[in-house]
């Protein structure tokens, strides 16, 4: 039974779910943009906010009132009160594994029981959630292949404690290079794809499969030789997908970069000119799930609408 | 996926399931309201007809409530006077029970009186009890006569009291004669 009709009149996001705020954390400021994601047109409304140095160090907040008020004048400027946010790369752990399980009710604990081999945190400490990627049944009960994402509780807690704070109810938490490939890589593509996420002090390197994160590196580079350093971790890269999860650099289609317009392009330009392992490498379109950029403008400059990816991403996840 | 702690996870999750209710009785409301709406103008319509209908028999309507109550009230007379009618038709004439009773009078009995009463209950039986009473100049005449009298199907019930027939010669009698309406 199809029930496309209705569910245009009658979007169940719309009326059951929140529309929420997608909001990201970096060192250096904090971005959140809003819009109706059951819209083909939407509205676009999104804010960058500049953090004191020291407000947040390597993703972790250290100075909750400075991050209460840049948060105060988001919601003030956005009024709506629900947000889903990104934990910033520094502060998750992102793995593939697989476990064996009598039953599939019985994932949770069995992700749980093998945490503490691949987070160095003790399981009390730590915050994760999955997604299943390929379930085999045996005779013994189920083998499933998993992505596992996990973060310390601690600084999750801190995150919704600044946003209760300031007025918001946080409705979900994503890693951040999760909600980038929310953003960038169109929803059901099942393509194998590296994404690079270039900023200023460091750049995050993501490959993905059917739409999921299977690992991510966050390297810092900075300077004059940011071009040369990032081919170098990008090689890294590379070479780690070759051995522990590809097999083979032909895998990875193309390579979607995203970020501070400035360093963005500058990652295209130099993997473009010196590399012959990637064929296809371009600027990504941060409003791929959002609407058809080819009927319609959006009103985000598109060099600004990089860096938005993360916010994006989090509009996009769903809440349950 | 979600990296909220689990706490939380409860209260978003919670706060669905909340909104699915209210949406949920909200639909409920509001089909009831439309439900409403929708019914009105039939409403109005049936009312209307009513109306017209009430004026069309305004003249078969209630105009006197002691009229209608003696209406109400004709089966019992009706009742009444049909019983009168009964008990007339019923009623036998004074002279055809005497009669009925002097044409078994034997040559040798002598009637002294005759009493006649109307509606008298007898051996829990209503209807006319006439006492006959005489002499008779022999005990076996006034037997010919209660036998007369009893075997005539005239008479319910016959009855000769005992104290009539102590003696041989010249017997006072007086004899009850019943008959049923």
């Amino acid at each position: 039974m199809k029930f496309g009709l209705l569910s245009k009149y009658f979007p169940t996001e719309k009326y059951l779910k929140p529309p929420h705020i997608g909001i990201s954390f970096s060192d250096t400021n904090i971005k959140a943009i809003s819009f109706d994601k059951t819209s083909k047109n939407p509205v676009l409304k999104n804010i960058i906010l500049p953090l004191e140095k020291g407000s947040i160090v390597s993703g972790s907040i250290v100075n909750e009132n400075e991050v209460i008020k840049k948060l105060s004048e988001i919601k003030e400027s956005l009024s709506i009160p629900f947000v889903f946010f990104t934990i910033p790369d520094e502060l998750a752990y992102v793995f593939s594994t697989s476990i064996t399980v009598a039953s599939e009710n019985d994932m949770t604990e069995g992700v749980a029981f093998i945490m503490e081999e691949n987070v160095p945190l003790s399981l009390i400490d730590t915050v994760f959630d999955f997604e299943s990627t390929k379930i085999v049944q045996t005779e013994g009960g189920y083998d499933v292949s998993l992505v596992v994402a996990a973060s310390a509780k601690k600084e999750i807690e801190k995150f919704v404690e600044v946003f209760y704070k300031s007025g918001f109810e946080p409705v979900g938490c994503v890693n951040e290079s999760q909600a980038i490939a929310n953003a960038l890589v169109p929803k059901k593509s099942v393509e194998t794809l590296s994404i690079v996420h270039a900023r200023g002090n460091r750049v995050g390197i993501y490959l993905v499969k059917n739409n999921l994160v299977r690992f991510s590196t966050l390297r810092n580079i900075s300077g004059e030789d940011y071009k040369k350093q990032f081919l170098d971790e990008y090689e890294k890269f590379l070479e780690y997908c070759i051995k522990y999860d590809t097999g083979d650099e032909r895998a990875i289609k193309s390579v979607l970069v995203c970020g501070d317009f400035e360093y963005a392009k500058g990652v295209v330009e130099v993997v473009a000119k010196s590399s012959n392992r990637v064929k296809d490498i371009k600027l990504s379109n941060v409003w791929t799930n959002v609407f058809e950029i080819d009927k319609n403008l959006p009103t985000v400059p598109y060099e600004e609408s990089l860096s938005f990816a993360g916010p994006i991403g989090a509009v996009l996840s769903d809440i349950i | 996926m979600n990296l909220l702690p689990i706490t939380e996870k409860e209260a978003v999750k919670k706060g669905l399931k909340r909104r699915f209710i209210i949406m949920a009785a909200l639909l409920l409301a509001v089909s009831f309201g439309v439900g409403v709406i929708m019914l009105v103008p039939s409403y109005f319509l049936v009312m209307g007809n009513i109306s017209k209908i009430e004026m069309n028999n305004s003249s078969i309507g209630i105009e006197n409530k002691g009229e209608v109550e003696e209406m109400l009230n004709l089966p019992i007379e009706i009742n009444s006077k049909l019983k009168f009618i009964q008990n007339i038709g019923a009623n036998q004439s004074t002279i055809e029970v005497f009669s009925k009773i002097i044409k078994f009078v034997p040559e040798k009995v002598m009637i002294d009186s005759i009493t006649f009463s109307r509606n008298e209950a007898y051996k829990e039986k209503n209807g006319i009890l006439v006492l006959v009473s005489g002499t008779s100049a022999d005990r076996n005449s006034l037997i010919s006569f209660s036998n007369s009298l009893e075997q005539s199907k005239d008479f319910t019930f016959v009855d000769v009291p005992v104290s009539s027939l102590t003696k041989d010669k010249n017997l006072p009698f007086s004899i009850n004669i019943f008959i049923e309406n």
